[in-house]
C-alpha cells in the first residue's frame, strides 16, 4: 500500500514540479511584456513535451521499472476484458494443461517411479523362479539356501511367505487379517525399524517357537486404539495366542498396502532337502557397488548349477532378479505410463494452443505493435509489454492448473482401481506441477518475445503501410504448423483412446464361463486349530450351506476353495493314463476344491458325465471332475468318461465323472489354464468361498447369509462379500480407469485442436475479407465461398491426420500387450478417427465460414 | 532508450557537463528547476540552453544519488516550488567533477591550441 502512495504521490510531485515551472516561464514572459496568449504558447514551446519530459523524468526513479509493469499490466488486464474468449480459451489451456498432466503424473510418480519407502531402496532387488510353465514361480528354500551360499554380489537375501493369513478372535469381532511371515533379517535388510518394540529374533524363526506377532500401524490403531503398552500383550489368531512384540510405523506396508500383521516364518527342515515347498518370495540387498545384472549374472551360474546338480526336472529353471520398485509396482505400470504419455501428449497440445492462440494475439495487434513502434518504444519496451500483457493469463491459467490438479488427484483416487500398490501415498507432485508449469509458461513469453525480436524498422513501415499482411505470412505459416501438429498429435491421443475402449468393450463382453449376475461371494477362512479333522470342516460347510440354501430368494449354493477372478492360480500340473501310448502330463492346472453345486451356482455346464455328490466322499472311489481343455488335450476325440488321472507320482490316481465348460480363471484376456475340481469330501481345504446364487439383487442377502454364519459358528470370518459382477469389473478396473483417461484426455484434446483450427480459419478470412469482397462483387457463389474456406481448414486437417495416422501406426505397437480382441489397427478405429477430427474441423470452420460469405462487398473492400 | 537518446543528443553538451552545471549552480544557493534552467542560461550568455527533457531527468538522477535534496517551498510570488539544494556530498562531487573539468579543458586547449599557434589569438 505504501508503495502504491508514495508511487501515486511521486507522480503528482512531478506534476506539481513542471506546472510551476511552466508558471513561473509565462510570468517571466508577461513580466518581460508579452500577451498571456503569448507568453502560454511560448512557454509552452520552450517547454517542449510535457508527457515525454515526465517519461524520461520518471525513468531515473528507481522503482520506475516496477511502476512501469504495474502499468503494463493494468494495460494488458484491460485488453483482456476486450477479450474475453481469448483469455478464457488461453486460462482454459493452461489450466487443462497444467492440471491433468500434473494429476495424472501424480499417480504415476507415487505407484510406479517413487523410492520405497526403505533405506537405500535402488540396492533392493526381487528375485524369482521362471519356468517354462510359469513366468514367475515362487522360491523354495533349497534354492534360497544356493543363492544365499553362492552368490558374490548379495549383502544379503531374505525369503518369507508374502501371504499367511490369520482369523483374529477375541476382543470384537472375529476378523480375517492379511498377514506375511517373515525371517529375523528382513528388517534389516529393508533398512526398516519398528515403531514399538522390536523385529522377530532367529530363536522366533525356530519351528514351535514362533508365536510371536508384529502389528501394523493401522491395525495397531483400528483395533487396539493405538495403545502404547501392547508390546508382551498377546492377542489370538487361529485360536491359538501370539506374544505381540512390535508395532511397524505408518509407512510399512509390505508385501502388501493391506498387510495387517507379520508373524515369525518357520521353514520346515525338510524342505531344505526335498528341494519342495515352491511359496516364498525372495527379496535381497545388493552389495554397495553392485548392479542388477551383475546379481543376474550369479543368478545363472546358479542355476546351471542347479540343473548339473538336479537333473532335467530344474533344467528349464531360470533365476530372475529385477530392482524391488519395478516388483512392488508390478503390472500396473505399463498402462500407468500409458496414461503418463497421454498427458504429456496433451501438455504438447496444450502448448501447440497457447502458441497459436499468443501467435493470433500478436497478429491482430501488429499493427498497434508497429504505431507503438514508431513513436518510439524500444524493442526492450514492446518485449516487456508483450509480457506483461501475458502474466495476467499464466497467472490465473496456473492458479487455475494447481486447482485443477488438487481436484484430479481427488476425483482420481476413487476411480483408481483399490489394489493399485502405494496408493495413499498419492499427492499432488510439485515438481510435475512445476515442470508443466514452466513448459507452457516459457512456451508463452518466447512466442510473445520471438516475433518482436525478429522485427525490423522495415517491417514496421510496411507493416503500417499495407496492414498486417507483409509480416504476418510467415507467421502464418508458423500457426499453420503448429495447427497440423495439434491436430496430429490429437489422432494419436484418439486413436489410443479408442483403442483402450474398444478393448474394455471386447473384455467386457468375453464370455467368462460361469455366470456372474446375481451370484454373491464371501470367503470364510476356517480355522484348522478348531476344526482339526477334515470331516469337521465338511460338516461345517454343510451346516453353512444348508442353512444358507432355506434364506429367501436362495436358488443354489456351494462353496470352492478358489474363485475365478479373485484367487491366484495354482501351480500344479496333472498326469494322466492314456490308453496305449503310457501316460501324459499337462501342467498350469488349477486345482479347486468344490462341493458339488459349486459349479451349478456358477452356472458352469456340465458336458459329459455328471456333478459331483454327496456320496462323494471320503470312503467312496476318489473322483475328479475336468475342464473340456483338459479332455481334449488329454484325450482328444476319445470320451473323457471313466478314465484316470493325478496330481503327482505320489498321489492316487482319480477317475473322472465329469467334464464341464472351460472357465477364465486368472483374467479375461488370453486365459488357457486348465481347470481340475475335487470334491470336498476327498480334498478338504481351509480356505472356503462360499458362492450364492439368487433370484434378485444379491447385495440385500449379505445381512442373512452373516447372520446364518455366525448363529453356525459366532467366531468363523466372513469377509471380501463381492457379487461376481463386482468381481469382474474390479478385475478390469485399472483399463477402465485408463480407457476413461485416455478418452478424457483425447476429448480434451479434440477441443483444443478445434480451438485451434478455428483460430487460424477465422484470421485467414479476416485476412481474406478484401479478397472474398472482390469475389462477391463479381457474382462469386456463396457456396463455393464457403468451400472455399472450408477447404483451406480441411487442408491443415488432412495434413495433421495423415501425420498423426502414421504416428499411431507406429505408437500403437507400445500399446500392443495393452489390447485385446482387436488388432493394433483396429480398422474401426483407423476409420473412426480421421472422420471425427474431419468433422470437427467442419465444425471449427464453419463459423469463419459463414462470416466470410456474410461479407458485404462494399465494406469488404473499405476494408484495413 | 531512443526517446531519451534523442535529448540528450540535442544538448551540445559532453556527458556529465549538465550534472556539473547544475551542481555548480546551486553551489550559490537553493533554487527550482526553472530557476536553474534560467541561471545556466544568463551564466552561459544565453549560449548553452537546457532542455526541459534533459534538466529534470538529470536533476531526479542527482537526487537520486543524494548530490542535491530537494524540498517544496513557497516562492517569492506565493508559489508552491520544488527547491534544489547541494549537499555534503554533492560539494564533494562538484569539486571532484570541477577539477576532472579543468583537467579536461586544458587537455583540449593544449589540443585544439598547440604552443605554436597559440599567438594568433
Amino acid at each position: 500500500m505504501k508503495f502504491w502512495r508514495s508511487l501515486s504521490d511521486k507522480d503528482a510531485e512531478l506534476d506539481a514540479e513542471i506546472h510551476a515551472h511552466i508558471d513561473q516561464a509565462i510570468r517571466e514572459r508577461i513580466e518581460r511584456g508579452e500577451s498571456p496568449n503569448d507568453a502560454f504558447s511560448n512557454a509552452m514551446r520552450e517547454f517542449g513535451n510535457v508527457g515525454l519530459v515526465k517519461e524520461v523524468t520518471r525513468s531515473m526513479w528507481s522503482w520506475s521499472l516496477l511502476e512501469r509493469l504495474v502499468q503494463e499490466l493494468r494495460f494488458g488486464l484491460r485488453g483482456l476484458r476486450k477479450s474475453p474468449g481469448f483469455s478464457l480459451v488461453t486460462i482454459l489451456t493452461l489450466a487443462l494443461g497444467i492440471g491433468a498432466t500434473t494429476a495424472i503424473f501424480s499417480v504415476v510418480y507415487a505407484v510406479v517411479l517413487r523410492p520405497l519407502p526403505f533405506g537405500d531402496p535402488e540396492r533392493l532387488v526381487a528375485i524369482w523362479l521362471s519356468t517354462p510353465q510359469s513366468d514367475r514361480m515362487p522360491m523354495a528354500a533349497a534354492i534360497y539356501r544356493d543363492i544365499k551360499d553362492q552368490s558374490k554380489s548379495l549383502e544379503d537375501i531374505a525369503i518369507f511367505r508374502a501371504t499367511a493369513n490369520y482369523n483374529l478372535t477375541g476382543d470384537g469381532e472375529p476378523e480375517w487379517l492379511r498377514g506375511s511371515s517373515i525371517p529375523s533379517n528382513l528388517f534389516a535388510l529393508l533398512q526398516v525399524e519398528p515403531l514399538l518394540g522390536r523385529g522377530f529374533t532367529p530363536e522366533e524363526n525356530q519351528p514351535g517357537n514362533d508365536y510371536s506377532v508384529i502389528l501394523s500401524y493401522a491395525l495397531w490403531q483400528r483395533r487396539y486404539g493405538a495403545d502404547s503398552n501392547i508390546i508382551g500383550k498377546a492377542i489370538r489368531l487361529e485360536n491359538v495366542p501370539y506374544t505381540v512384540v512390535g508395532v511397524m510405523g505408518p509407512n510399512f506396508q509390505y508385501p502388501t498396502r493391506d498387510t495387517q500383521l507379520w508373524t515369525p516364518l518357520t521353514i520346515n527342515p525338510a524342505d531344505f532337502q526335498t528341494r519342495g515347498g515352491f511359496m516364498h518370495t525372495t527379496i535381497a540387498r545388493l552389495k554397495p557397488n553392485a548392479t542388477v545384472s551383475q546379481v543376474q549374472g550369479d543368478l545363472n551360474i546358479i542355476a546351471t548349477h542347479m540343473a548339473q546338480q538336479y537333473g532335467a526336472a530344474s533344467a528349464n529353471v531360470r533365476l530372475v532378479a529385477a530392482p524391488l520398485r519395478e516388483d512392488v509396482a508390478g503390472t500396473s505400470t505399463k498402462p500407468l505410463l500409458t496414461l503418463l504419455a497421454a498427458s504429456l501428449g496433451l501438455l504438447l497440445i496444450g502448448c501447440c494452443n497457447l502458441a497459436n492462440l499468443l501467435l493470433t494475439r500478436a497478429l491482430n495487434k501488429t499493427q498497434e505493435t508497429a504505431v507503438r513502434s514508431a513513436l518510439g518504444a524500444s524493442s526492450g519496451q514492446l518485449i516487456f509489454q508483450a509480457v506483461a500483457e501475458v502474466v495476467p493469463l499464466l497467472f490465473a491459467g496456473g492458479i487455475l492448473g494447481l486447482v485443477v490438479a488438487l481436484l484430479g488427484v481427488r476425483l482420481l483416487l476413487p476411480l483408481l482401481p483399490t489394489t493399485l500398490p502405494r496408493m495413499e501415498e498419492i499427492a499432488v507432485n510439485l515438481p510435475a506441477m512445476l515442470f508443466s508449469v514452466s513448459l507452457l509458461f516459457a512456451t508463452a513469453i518466447l512466442i510473445m518475445i520471438i516475433p518482436l525480436r525478429h522485427m525490423r524498422r522495415a517491417d514496421l513501415v510496411s507493416s503500417l503501410r499495407e496492414g498486417a499482411r507483409t509480416l504476418t505470412a510467415g507467421r502464418t505459416r508458423v500457426r499453420n504448423v503448429l495447427v497440423v501438429g495439434q491436430v496430429a498429435l490429437t489422432v494419436v491421443l484418439l486413436t489410443g483412446a479408442s483403442l483402450l475402449i474398444r478393448t474394455f468393450a471386447a473384455l467386457k463382453e468375453v464370455d467368462p464361463g460361469f455366470r456372474s449376475h446375481n451370484i454373491l461371494s464371501l470367503r470364510l477362512a476356517i480355522p484348522r486349530n478348531k476344526y482339526k479333522q477334515d470331516q469337521k470342516i465338511v460338516t461345517l460347510c454343510q451346516n453353512i450351506l444348508e442353512r444358507v440354501r432355506t434364506l429367501p430368494q436362495v436358488e443354489v449354493a456351494g462353496m470352492a476353495n478358489r474363485l475365478p477372478l479373485s484367487d491366484p492360480s495354482g501351480v500344479s500340473a496333472i498326469e494322466f493314463e492314456r490308453s496305449g501310448e503310457g501316460r501324459g502330463f499337462l501342467t498350469s492346472t488349477d486345482d479347486t476344491t468344490i462341493t458339488p453345486d459349486y459349479l451349478r451356482a456358477m452356472d458352469i455346464p456340465l458336458l459329459h458325465g455328471r456333478f459331483f455328490s454327496e456320496a462323494d466322499n471320503a470312503g467312496a472311489p476318489l473322483v475328479v471332475i475336468l475342464d473340456e481343455q483338459v479332455a481334449k488335450r488329454a484325450w482328444p476325440g476319445e470320451n473323457p468318461i471313466g478314465k484316470r488321472v493325478r496330481s503327482g507320482p505320489w498321489s492316487p490316481w482319480a477317475e473322472v465323472v465329469g467334464v464341464v465348460g472351460h472357465i477364465r480363471h486368472e483374467n479375461l484376456e488370453t486365459d488357457e489354464r486348465l481347470q481340475i475340481y475335487w470334491s470336498y469330501q476327498q480334498r478338504a481345504r481351509d480356505r472356503m468361498s462360499l458362492v450364492v446364487r439368487t433370484a434378485a439383487d444379491p447385495h440385500a442377502l449379505v445381512p442373512l447369509v452373516l447372520n446364518t454364519i455366525r448363529s453356525i459358528d459366532p467366531d468363523q470370518p466372513a469377509f471380501a462379500i463381492k457379487t461376481m459382477s463386482e468381481v469382474i469389473d474390479q478385475s478390469l478396473s485399472l483399463r477402465w480407469f485408463n480407457a476413461l483417461v485416455v478418452s478424457l484426455f483425447a476429448m480434451s484434446s479434440l477441443l483444443l485442436a478445434m480451438i485451434g483450427i478455428y483460430g487460424v480459419i477465422a484470421w485467414n478470412v479476416r485476412q481474406q475479407t478484401r479478397e472474398i469482397g472482390v469475389r462477391v462483387a463479381l457474382g462469386a457463389n456463396r457456396n463455393s465461398l464457403l468451400m472455399m474456406v472450408i477447404g483451406k481448414g480441411l487442408k491443415m486437417t488432412a495434413a495433421g491426420i495423415g501425420l498423426g495416422l502414421l504416428a499411431s501406426f507406429v505408437l500403437s505397437r507400445f500399446l500392443r500387450s495393452l489390447l485385446f480382441g482387436i488388432g493394433q489397427t483396429d480398422p474401426l478405429t483407423f476409420v473412426v478417427v480421421p472422420l471425427l477430427l474431419l468433422l470437427a474441423s467442419v465444425l471449427a470452420c464453419v463459423i469463419p465460414a459463414r462470416r466470410a460469405i456474410k461479407v458485404d462487398p462494399i465494406i469488404a473492400l473499405r476494408y484495413e | 532508450m531512443k526517446a531519451k537518446r534523442l535529448y540528450k543528443n540535442s544538448i551540445e553538451l559532453l556527458q556529465g557537463t549538465l550534472d556539473l552545471l547544475i551542481l555548480q549552480t546551486l553551489q550559490w544557493g537553493p533554487r527550482h528547476g526553472y530557476g536553474i534552467s534560467q541561471a545556466i542560461r544568463t551564466g552561459s550568455g544565453d549560449v548553452l540552453q537546457v532542455d526541459t527533457g534533459s534538466l529534470y531527468p538529470a536533476l531526479h538522477r542527482l537526487e537520486r544519488k543524494k548530490w542535491i535534496k530537494a524540498e517544496w517551498i513557497v516562492s517569492d510570488n506565493n508559489q508552491r516550488v520544488k527547491s534544489y539544494q547541494l549537499t555534503a556530498a554533492g560539494k564533494k562531487q562538484l569539486l571532484a567533477e570541477r577539477s576532472h573539468w579543468d583537467k579536461l579543458a586544458t587537455a583540449m586547449a593544449g589540443i585544439l591550441h598547440p604552443a605554436g599557434q597559440g599567438g594568433e589569438r
